[in-house]
């Protein structure tokens, strides 16, 4: 009797925990559900990349202030719920909202103030506002999804810039190339440019081959759907080397990689790392995957974060060795030359955002870190300057990535499992499954 | 009965005006040419129509049913296959017609009846925007108006614009350089017009504004300054025009035959049409980054072919037959009409000047590779030269052609920004002293 008594204790005790730990997820899942209703209906303006039509954007005081009411409400429902009887991933939609609630009130003090200052808006970068390093933080924030600091932008530029300058001399030496002028001219030479898409279809085609060959080495297997491969139409001197655009967002009917053909020319150097950062294992897997993911959360596919998707495609770069590309010198030191740029943009653009530098030194900077790519310069110094935070989102969120997947290694996931964790959590912020996951 | 009548008729007189000028349809695609890469993609059987990468709500192209991805074939039977052909095709229609449509979509034939939507007018809280038009040389001309609220009788300032046949009614994108300029000019207290060029936008009865002359397309603008002056907001004696690019050549013409108080010219050209093209092929030169040896070769075949073009009055294709470079080279001219470019080589441009009485303001955007600063100094020297005090010339930092913002040629040429309001703090600031 007394056993049937305590029984009956427990199995009562165990209703009780799961009621209310059913409660709390339901509670929890009304919280979402309010809150995206609530977001909605702030009609809160798409960041822009351009930083300049963000500001016009701006809402008005009163608006600033029905916004400002509503995050603090649910910052404060937020700190009353017992997280611990969430399940994994409640737990980090939970983490979700809070981010969004706290870079949202960032923004919200931040604009209030820009009102209140009259309105004005920078024409060369934040640096001419009075709080730049305020509105910076926010944008860096923003777009790259991780707590960084200017400064530490800065030296992680500054550390792989040095870290790639000499991967590209150790080629360069191999090469058999000692002077370096005669070397980066050499690479400008017809030789490195296909003008046949007949050729450069065949191209891709191999090198989609081989990617999918080697893929399940490292990343989940899953059926992958054949991606279309076309020039980028209407391509200017100002057009990036490639896009990625799923079904969803093209007239085509299919997940498409469009390459740059301006000029009738496309750089072989670069095929192998734009594909693999475009298609597969970058944007295309990302996008095909998330898309399998059972997390029936409201706030799935809610939110977009640059660090993350655009993080991805630069982490999946440095797997082309183990996906059987970047087998010759070539392909490989187009690898580094694509990442030099990118590394050279943090440092510029903190520069100009943040110590205020002029165009003319960033130009400088240019010049003297980043050899035989001067077409480019310009275009790339334009867009950090309208651009602010947008170009730091490639490297500090594959650096990020890193970070997340030694951590799955070390709690006993394998590689694989480490990826999959990354691909199926592609709309988190990279602060949150670097804190929380 | 008789108080009926009268009030009948006056509504029946306000109808019949605010019909005069039917709105154009607004299609609401935006639309790729079919190429190759295309039709292999979406497994097209030719590269006939323009496919539709995008759809814009409550428009006709939502009306009818249009998706992305959908191919269009034809409208009234007519066939397009590029994006220039669809928009000529439409254009020829208005508000409310009935049409037929022919796509592609999911490689069938599907075909309909719709009807088009008109273009919305552009609309704000604080301005009062008129879409009036006029009876000139050229057929009905569209004239835009954006007024201060509330004022009776206020200064005007006419935007005339540059040599593109581009219309300036363009609702469904406020951020254009001449919209932002002319709201900003109305919040101060200006009405702003925008003389709508010859054969585009809403315009009835004009020849194509590729086909009409230089003067013919002047002329069109000196009428409808003369229909303004009767509108009774208007202060006929405080007229301003502000001519953007060849709009600044066409602007003191005009005022050859209209009473004109000022003139704002911005990016324009101030010498005779052949050194200004010399003048400025050397920017262009730079804002493309070509080195020295490439732009020098570029000016001597330039010149050449603006010599055949111009001086011998041979067509492109004569001029390419001599050199074929020209056929690069001059394609520009072929947007306007033979009769257009032979008028405006006539010119006598920095001479036009000379009988301005008014006050001008000439500004040239630091990052202008189109204009030459120098041309904004020569028509400054020239005023003052006849009318002592009258012109002042003025730069605007980082800005270029378009009133953009822009640093460098370079950034002029390959990522402008956005509309730069320095010009019309600077404009404002002229007004208020002149």
């Amino acid at each position: 009797m007394k056993n049937k008594n305590y029984l009956h204790s427990v199995i009562f005790l165990v209703l009780i925990i799961f009621c209310n730990t059913q409660a709390q997820i339901i509670t929890f899942n009304k919280l979402c559900t309010d809150f995206i209703k609530g977001y909605n209906e702030l009609d809160i303006p798409a960041t822009d990349l351009d930083y300049k039509v963000n500001f016009s954007g701006i809402k008005s005081k009163d608006e600033l202030h029905k916004q400002e009411t509503f995050f603090l409400n649910y910052s404060k429902q937020l700190s009353k719920l017992d997280i611990r009887k969430l399940g994994v991933e409640e737990k980090l939609r939970y983490h979700q909202i809070n981010y969004e609630v706290n870079i949202n009130l960032e923004r919200i003090l931040l604009e209030k103030k820009w009102n209140l200052d009259g309105r004005k808006t920078p024409d060369n970068g934040l640096y001419q506002l009075s709080n730049y390093k305020d509105w910076y933080a926010y944008y860096i924030k923003h777009f790259t999804s991780v707590n960084i600091t200017p400064e530490e932008v800065f030296e992680m530029g500054e550390s792989e810039v040095k870290k790639i300058q000499t991967e590209i001399k150790k080629i360069q030496t191999s090469l058999g190339y000692i002077d370096e002028d005669s070397f980066f001219k050499y690479l400008q030479s017809d030789t490195f440019y296909l003008s046949d898409k007949e050729q450069i279809l065949n191209a891709y085609a191999q090198i989609d081959q081989t990617v999918r060959k080697n893929l399940y080495k490292l990343f989940p297997q899953i059926d992958i759907p054949q991606i279309g491969v076309m020039e980028w139409p209407d391509a200017t001197a100002s057009t990036p080397p490639g896009m990625y655009l799923d079904k969803a967002n093209n007239p085509y009917g299919k997940d498409i990689f469009q390459y740059n053909f301006y000029r009738q020319k496309h750089n072989t150097r670069a095929m192998e790392w734009l594909y693999m950062h475009e298609a597969i294992p970058g944007h295309h897997l990302q996008f095909v995957m998330r898309n399998t993911n059972s997390d029936s959360s409201i706030l799935r596919n809610n939110f977009f974060y640059f660090g993350n998707a655009e993080g991805w495609a630069c982490y999946v770069e440095d797997y082309g060795k183990e996906m059987g590309l970047y087998q010759n010198n070539y392909s490989y030191l187009g690898k580094w030359q694509w990442d030099l740029v990118r590394s050279a943009r943090l440092v510029m653009e903190v520069g100009i955002h943040y110590y205020g530098w002029s165009r003319e030194k960033a130009m400088q900077y240019w010049k003297d870190n980043i050899k035989g790519q001067d077409e480019i310069a310009d275009r790339e110094i334009t867009r950090i300057t309208n651009w602010a935070g947008q170009a730091l989102c490639y490297k500090a969120g594959a650096l990020t990535m890193k970070k997340i997947v030694k951590q799955k290694l070390k709690q006993g996931n394998s590689i694989i499992e480490a990826h999959q964790f990354l691909l199926l959590h592609s709309d988190f912020p990279l602060e949150v499954l670097l804190n929380w996951a | 009965m008789k108080s009926t009548l009268v009030i009948s008729l006056f509504l029946f007189g306000i109808i019949c005006k605010a019909q005069e000028l039917a709105r154009r349809p607004l299609l609401g695609i935006q639309m790729e040419q079919i190429t190759e890469d295309v039709k292999r993609i979406m497994e097209l059987s030719s590269l006939k129509g323009v496919l539709i990468k995008g759809v814009i709500s409550n428009t006709t192209a939502t009306q009818a049913g249009f998706k992305k991805g959908d191919v269009l074939l034809k409208i009234n039977g007519k066939e397009v296959n590029t994006t220039t052909e669809t928009m000529k095709l439409i254009s020829t229609y208005k508000g409310g017609d009935e049409f037929t449509y022919e796509i592609i979509r999911d490689k069938k034939i599907i075909q309909g009846k719709s009807v088009f939507k008109a273009l919305p007018f552009e609309e704000y809280t604080d301005i009062d925007m008129q879409y009036t038009a006029t009876e000139t040389v050229n057929g009905i001309q569209r004239i835009i108006l954006s007024k201060p609220k509330n004022k009776v009788k206020v200064p005007a300032i006419v935007f005339i614009g540059g040599i593109g046949c581009y219309s300036l009614d363009t609702p469904l994108d406020t951020n254009k350089s001449e919209t932002k300029l002319l709201n900003t000019l109305t919040r101060a207290g200006y009405v702003c017009i925008r003389a709508e060029k010859p054969g585009v936008g809403d315009n009835m009865n004009c020849k194509p504004c590729n086909e009409i002359s230089f003067n013919e397309e002047l002329n069109g603008y000196v009428n409808v300054i003369k229909a303004i002056k009767k509108y009774d907001y208007v202060d006929s004696n405080q007229i301003y025009i502000i001519g953007h690019s060849m709009g600044g050549v066409m602007a003191p013409l005009i005022a050859k035959q209209s009473n004109i108080k000022g003139i704002i010219a911005y990016g324009t050209i101030g010498s005779n049409f052949i050194e200004y093209l010399a003048k400025t092929r050397r920017t262009i030169g730079e804002a493309y980054k070509w080195n020295p040896d490439e732009t020098d070769a570029y000016i001597k075949e330039y010149c050449e072919c603006a010599f055949y073009y111009f001086v011998e009055k041979m067509t492109t294709s004569e001029a390419a037959a001599k050199k074929e470079t020209c056929k690069d080279y001059l394609s520009i001219f072929d947007y306007r009409s033979r009769k257009y470019n032979n008028e405006l080589y006539e010119l006598n441009i920095p001479g036009a000047w000379k009988s301005f009485a008014g006050k001008a303001l000439l500004m040239w955007g630091e990052s202008d590779y189109i204009s030459s600063k120098e041309d904004h100094q020569i028509i400054t020297q020239t005023i003052n030269t006849y009318h002592p005090g009258n012109a002042e010339f003025v730069t605007v930092k980082a800005t270029e052609h378009g009133m953009k913002d822009a640093i460098t040629f370079q950034q002029a040429q390959t990522a402008p920004g956005s509309y730069n309001p320095v010009v019309a703090a600077q404009i404002l600031q002229w007004l208020a002293q002149s």
